[in-house]
């Protein structure tokens, strides 16, 4: 049973190698890696921080018909900073997707799409079976990115954005092109956009590709490039949106940044078998060109834990290939057809819908610290809120918008005085007991096991209102005040 | 090698300098010295901590680094210390050639040697010092380089063990990797062929070697029990690998790339690479090590140079290595000209280097000199561990915990952070194990929490460190202060 394999997808027009049951196989497992994600995604904690952040904002638009593109009086020190709406439209389609149960569906119908994309790419060069294999190596890198709003649409655009253009033509170029207008506006991870684009050209300049195709792999470069300024914050996007990706050093001791922290799950076992993988295979001969891809993608995953779902979207497909070209018998194996794929797809997404639809129905629990904020929120006093946890502190905007606060999750918008200060305080550094009096902060959320709480409880000055085995919320006692 | 021998000199230049001129600030020396002086003057190893060490008297314990403590007593002042430091940066150098050699009988270039061994040098940066570790690099080198021999010459492997395991309890590695190496030779040869037997000998026999030290089977047992140390958390150099750390981000993750990016695989069947499973096994082994603790970046730096220098021979053809030919007179002339232009690149960049001045060490002399001077019996707290090695021999000195870390058991530990952290139990500790010292940072937490707190006063300050003593009947007044109020809410 020998046939071409199909033109449309891409696949090598090399005879597949008949193999009795390799079909059946392989959509058994399509179906069991397919159904393992769309349950992991549906049942995925959200990112309780980032998506408190995006139903503010969301809240906001909706109630002001506007975008904001300045930090308001939420935050008392840094009202009317430059914010320029960053994520406007992702913010605003999280809040109308909340509002009506179907954040969840999105999230698993995202998963679906990228981890599509990386097997589709893969198997554009190393056959059905690899591209499996490749679809299971993303998915690894993908715990603690699958909840609502923990980054999987991120990893979406990115595999498009790969998908596309790794054959660089007109169409390519242009759907990049809005591709990252789109996800600009949606996140400002849309940022990546351009420096996949710029890694594909050199890989399209040094792997030997075509005179034709060398140039559209720029020109696709210069569109994304241009793309990203399509963004309320226009000139300023680039630079907002960098601080917004965490991968500077400058956020230290505010947020979490090492993948340790941020996905442990997915660096201790996707990035560590995406080496022993990349170690063992290496780039497919001729793809050296592949190398710019493999570094970026690799130090975006180091630098910020929470990309470890980007690298293994980007650098599967590469290994895939590496895996046909050292096997290629296993590359050739016959197996699936459209028809059957398509059936596979129709199930998998129905299974999304009675997945999400469940979830969406399900109340996400908080985790400790998120908790505290919201019932501080709850009370309706007007409180100005320091939090040791800048996340705790979206939090409390979210349910409250009485609560003033220090610094919140949108750290990218606050100027660096009030990033230093931030940090000064957690590490009861400089002169923090005058920034809590001149500043007037009557409430502090802060980590029980940490200084500033043991601190702040030798301090008359203050007094325990609420606490969980975690997390301690004191106010000022009214003499202080 | 012929560049690789500049890149050398460079190096060799920062390492002698850091090493002979610049002091460490770990703390370590003291305790090793200490250590060196104890086993000269009694004859004997101690096997537990003595009474110099109030919260943990009669723990078991390792001294793994022994030799090195001699070493370090002997050469404690002087010329001595001159010789012995140079060492330590002579030990990284060897470390740094061999691995070269050992790229170069790989068939690698002398532009992707050079490459590699910057890489590798960059990530040897941040470890250096005059440290024990750093003594036991060209061991592993050395390891690494006989194991590949595929001769006879690979038994030299189980002396090298031997001698490693004297001077630091990494030699645990030798019959690891000799294990590894068994393991993917066994797959190269596709059976158990002559040269994996040789390797399952030398694995076995490197097993019974690292036994032959004052501590025999006790070695082995100490360092197969850290991997599920807790206090692994609390040390600085356990802490998972990060790409602030500047030697990995630019020395061993790049060599990293270089090797995932080219593998280990050959990639054309008809020229199959017959080490293929041995240096994916390698690579796989240290590059999980490099990811999970930042103390084996050094140790990737040694075992990846040759390996990335040979795939970036094999698949660049700017690092291709050149035909052999007959030598001509520019390369009779660069055999001798390269090393002395490294000498001398070595001795400007040194004397360049020696005009700085060192910085401080980092360690609280000051307040512990004081603290001697102040009649009494004194049992420290000192915030950071390693400060408390100064007062090891100290008359009427006795320390919480200090720079030798491992042998003091978890709750001595979890003490020692719940007070650093000041945890809201950190005064019902200092209490417990009857500290009446602290040294501190001044204007650190736990300095602040001392400040605010009774029963204890300031007996020393200068502009870095505090030195806060129990008064009389601090113990009784500071001991039911209750730690939260809480105030119910309308």
């Amino acid at each position: 049973m020998v046939r071409a394999l199909r033109a449309e997808t891409g696949e090598p027009k090399v005879p597949a190698i008949a193999a009795p049951f390799a079909g059946a196989a392989y959509r058994g497992l399509y179906v069991v890696l397919g159904a393992a994600i769309v349950a992991a995604t549906a049942f995925a904690p959200p990112d309780s921080a980032a998506l408190a952040l995006a139903r503010f904002t969301g809240a906001q638009i909706a109630r002001d018909h506007s975008i904001p593109l300045h930090l308001g009086a939420e935050t008392f020190t840094a009202a009317g900073a430059y914010s320029g709406g960053l994520g406007w439209l992702g913010a605003f389609g999280t809040e109308l997707l909340s509002r009506h149960g179907l954040a969840s569906f999105a999230t698993i119908l995202a998963a679906l799409v990228a981890f599509a994309l990386v097997e589709m790419r893969a198997r554009r060069a190393a056959g059905r079976i690899f591209a499996l294999a490749a679809v299971a190596l993303a998915a690894a890198c993908a715990p603690g990115s699958l909840g609502v709003a923990g980054g999987i649409v991120s990893a979406a655009f990115a595999a498009a954005v790969a998908y596309v253009l790794e054959r660089p033509g007109p169409r390519a170029t242009a759907s990049a092109t809005a591709l990252t207008v789109l996800w600009c506006n949606v996140a400002p991870e849309g940022l990546l956009a351009p420096l996949i684009a710029l890694c594909l050209a050199a890989e399209a300049t040094f792997g030997g590709r075509s005179l034709a195709e060398r140039r559209w792999a720029r020109a696709a470069f210069a569109g994304t490039a241009l793309a990203t300024l399509a963004t309320p914050a226009f000139l300023a996007f680039p630079g907002l949106a960098l601080e917004a990706l965490r991968i500077d050093r400058a956020l230290d001791g505010i947020v979490s940044l090492h993948p340790v922290d941020v996905a442990p799950i997915a660096y201790r076992v996707g990035f560590t078998l995406a080496v022993f993988a990349a170690l063992a295979l290496g780039l497919q001969r001729g793809r050296e060109g592949s190398i710019p891809l493999l570094v970026f993608a690799a130090m975006l995953a180091l630098a910020n834990g929470a990309f470890v779902v980007v690298f293994g979207v980007l650098v599967a497909p590469l290994l895939a290939g590496s895996a046909a070209a050292a096997f290629p018998r296993a590359a050739r194996l016959a197996g699936g057809s459209m028809r059957g794929d398509l059936a596979v797809a129709g199930g998998l997404i129905l299974l999304a819908v009675g997945l999400g639809a469940y979830a969406g129905a399900r109340p996400a629990p908080l985790p400790p610290g998120f908790e505290l904020a919201a019932r501080l929120a709850a009370d309706g006093v007007p409180h100005r809120l320091y939090c040791y946890n800048v996340d705790w502190c979206g939090q409390a905007l979210a349910g409250a918008p009485a609560v003033r606060v220090f610094m919140d999750g949108r750290i990218a918008a606050y100027p660096d005085a009030v990033r230093e200060l931030q940090r000064d305080i957690v590490r009861l550094k400089g002169h923090w007991r005058k920034v809590l009096d001149d500043d007037r902060i009557d409430a502090l959320l802060v980590r029980r096991d940490r200084p500033l709480a043991t601190i702040v409880a030798l301090s008359p000055a203050w007094h325990v209102v609420a606490s969980d085995p975690s997390t301690v919320l004191y106010e000022r006692a009214p003499v202080a005040r | 090698m012929k560049y690789a021998w500049l890149v050398i000199g460079v190096f060799a230049a920062r390492f002698f300098t850091t090493a002979i001129a610049f002091p460490p600030g770990d703390g370590d020396l003291s305790w090793q010295r200490w250590l060196g002086a104890r086993i000269l003057s009694t004859h004997s190893v101690p096997r537990s901590l003595g009474s110099e060490a109030f919260s943990a008297q009669g723990a078991p314990w390792v001294p793994q680094e022994w030799l090195f403590g001699i070493a370090a007593y002997a050469g404690r002042t002087g010329v001595g210390w001159e010789l012995f430091s140079g060492a330590c940066a002579l030990a990284a150098l060897a470390a740094l050639a061999i691995a070269c050699a050992h790229a170069v009988r790989r068939g690698a270039s002398a532009r992707a040697v050079a490459l590699c061994a910057t890489l590798s040098g960059i990530a040897l940066f941040e470890s250096f010092g005059v440290r024990a570790q750093v003594v036991v690099w060209p061991l592993l080198a050395l390891l690494m380089l006989v194991l590949d021999t595929d001769g006879p010459w690979v038994y030299a492997a189980i002396a090298i063990a031997a001698v490693w395991s004297n001077w630091h309890a990494s030699a645990m590695l030798a019959p690891v990797v000799s294990a590894i190496y068994a393991a993917g030779s066994a797959l190269d040869e596709r059976g158990f062929g002559t040269r994996t037997r040789r390797l399952v000998v030398v694995a076995v026999a490197c097993g019974f070697a690292i036994c032959c030290n004052p501590f025999g089977w006790d070695l082995p047992r100490y360092a197969l029990g850290l991997f599920n140390n807790p206090i692994k958390s609390y040390i600085t150099e356990w802490k998972v690998t990060d790409i602030d750390d500047m030697s990995f981000a630019f020395g061993a993750l790049p060599l990293l790339l270089i090797a995932m990016a080219f593998g280990t695989r050959e990639g054309t069947p008809q020229k199959p690479n017959d080490h293929r499973w041995r240096d994916l096994f390698v690579l796989c082994a240290f590059g999980f090590l490099v990811l999970s603790a930042a103390r084996n970046i050094n140790l990737f730096g040694i075992v990846a140079l040759p390996l990335a220098a040979s795939a970036l021979s094999r698949r660049i053809p700017w690092f291709a290595r050149a035909p052999e030919t007959a030598p001509t007179r520019l390369d009779r002339i660069a055999v001798y000209a390269l090393p002395a232009g490294a000498l001398c690149v070595a001795l400007a960049v040194g004397v360049k280097l020696a005009a700085l001045v060192p910085p401080p060490t980092g360690l609280a002399n000051a307040p512990l000199a004081a603290l001697s001077r102040i009649p009494g019996e004194h049992d420290i707290y000192c915030a950071d561990f390693a400060w408390c090695s100064l007062a090891l021999g100290v008359p009427n000195e006795r320390v919480f915990l200090d720079g030798r870390a491992d042998p003091y058991p978890r709750d001595v530990w979890e003490d020692f952070i719940a007070v650093l952290r000041v945890e809201h139990t950190w005064r019902e500790v200092l209490d417990r194990r009857g500290v009446n010292a602290v040294v501190v940072k001044r204007e650190s937490p736990l300095d602040q929490a001392l400040a605010l707190t009774r029963g204890w006063h300031q007996a020393y300050v200068d502009a870095d460190y505090r030195l806060y003593l129990r008064t009389a009947s601090g113990r009784a007044q500071a001991r039911f202060e209750p730690v939260e109020r809480h105030v119910a809410r309308s």
